[in-house]
């Protein structure tokens, strides 16, 4: 465990710079190679003293034995990544902005990208209805977490429950909402392969964000069942292998959604740039 | 397709509402077509929610697209009534003029200035 409180945030600190170097540097005809070049040896500069500084900084806490204050050093990962790691890639590569302008123009479809038409209302019932179920048996069985834990932290625990759950469902809607309205810029022309690859990166967005939270659901549930009725120190098991799972999946996703991302901007920026050529 | 140029001297929301405006008329955008959201559209071209919705507010008073409650912004027409004609007319004209005086003082003939409008007519005109 402790050798945790040390991998761990040194893992999230090492991450963007690793990310960031490993993005690969696209010069196109709309940029001058000399310029590119020298801003993007400025910022990996940048980026690399501010994480030598972070590394440090963990490094010295553990040394000098403050081991868990070391251990929440991880969210240096933030300034590392957005600030640091992040206009190190658009440098690279300017589609990793994706609410970037690449040029003077910018084109829009018009069609209307209604999120029920990806995850309809009917997906998200059998959710609803296992929170139902949950629910009702908290009530029914009211009485044994009344005998077991005593009123107040019987009361204190369904609480959390409930608000964990309604939060796992509001959030878990907004995510998948959220998909249909991120920016989807297209070239001046309509193209379909570009179309095509905006579909299928909505529905996979949508469909894993849903998934995700029906599971984040089930595992709150599971938690709370075992805590009640489960044998001792279960929950904890569950809870944190469940836990780091779905965080694992989650930033896999977040990833590759990404890299989606990329994909596509590269390909409107190509489609706009051999358009530019063809009216030159 | 929806196209601005942030380098324009036109401001975002008129090249958003002349963007939709030319839509309708080549029928891109069908009478009841619904129009993506202000903020899906803002997202897409990159711009502020309240150009968008300025844009659809201005469209709005010419009668061309109708904002319901819970349906949103639908094209309403495919023509603008609320003008009348010899003021659509003078409208038009004053358009014109500068840009035919622009294709004159740029070297172009009166044929090939005849040629280009009927061709971009031929555009505007061809569904009907």
């Amino acid at each position: 465990m402790l050798a945790f409180h040390l991998c761990f945030p040194l893992f999230m600190e090492l991450f963007p710079v690793l990310f960031a170097l490993t993005t690969p540097t696209r010069i196109d005809a709309a940029r001058d190679e000399d310029e590119v070049l020298q801003r993007v040896g400025v910022l990996q500069t940048r980026l690399l003293v501010a994480t030598v500084v972070a590394v440090a900084v963990t490094v010295a806490l553990w040394v000098g034995g403050m081991t868990r204050v070391a251990g929440f050093t991880w969210p240096l990962f933030f300034p590392l990544f957005f600030g640091f790691a992040r206009p190190l890639m658009i440098a690279k590569n300017p589609a990793w902005g994706s609410n970037a302008r690449h040029d003077s123009r910018r084109s829009a479809s018009f069609e209307h990208r209604d999120p029920q038409r990806i995850v309809p209302a009917s997906a998200w019932l059998p959710l609803h209805l296992v929170n139902a179920v949950m629910a009702g048996v908290l009530v029914w069985q009211w009485q044994e977490l009344v005998t077991n834990f005593g009123v107040s932290h019987a009361i204190v625990g369904v609480m959390i429950w409930a608000v964990a759950a309604g939060f796992c469902i509001v959030v878990g809607m907004f995510a998948v909402d959220a998909t249909a309205r991120e920016p989807e810029p297209r070239p001046d022309e309509p193209n379909p392969q570009i179309e095509e690859l905006y579909v299928k990166n909505r529905r996979f967005r949508a469909w894993t964000f849903f998934g995700g939270t029906v599971l984040t659901s089930l595992l709150l549930h599971s938690c709370a069942t075992l805590i009640v009725w489960g044998p001792s120190g279960a929950v904890v098991w569950i809870g944190s292998i469940g836990g780091a799972t779905l965080g694992v999946v989650g930033g896999i996703v977040g990833v590759i959604c990404d890299l989606r991302r990329v994909k596509i901007q590269e390909l409107v920026r190509s489609v706009s740039l051999a358009k530019d050529d063809d009216v030159r | 397709m929806l196209t601005i140029n942030f380098d324009s001297p036109v401001s975002l929301t008129a090249q958003i509402t002349d963007g939709v405006r030319r839509a309708i008329a080549v029928g891109e955008l069908a009478a009841g077509t619904v129009l993506p959201p202000v903020r899906q559209l803002a997202a897409d071209l990159g711009v502020n929610l309240n150009t968008v919705a300025r844009a659809y507010r201005a469209l709005e008073e010419r009668g061309l697209v109708v904002t319901r409650r819970g349906r949103g912004t639908s094209v309403a027409a495919t023509t603008e009534t609320a003008r009348p004609k010899r003021e659509v007319v003078k409208d038009v004209s004053a358009k014109l003029r500068p840009l035919l005086s622009d294709a004159r003082l740029a070297g172009l003939g009166a044929d090939q200035v005849r040629e280009l409008v009927e061709r971009e007519m031929k555009l505007v005109w061809k569904r009907g």
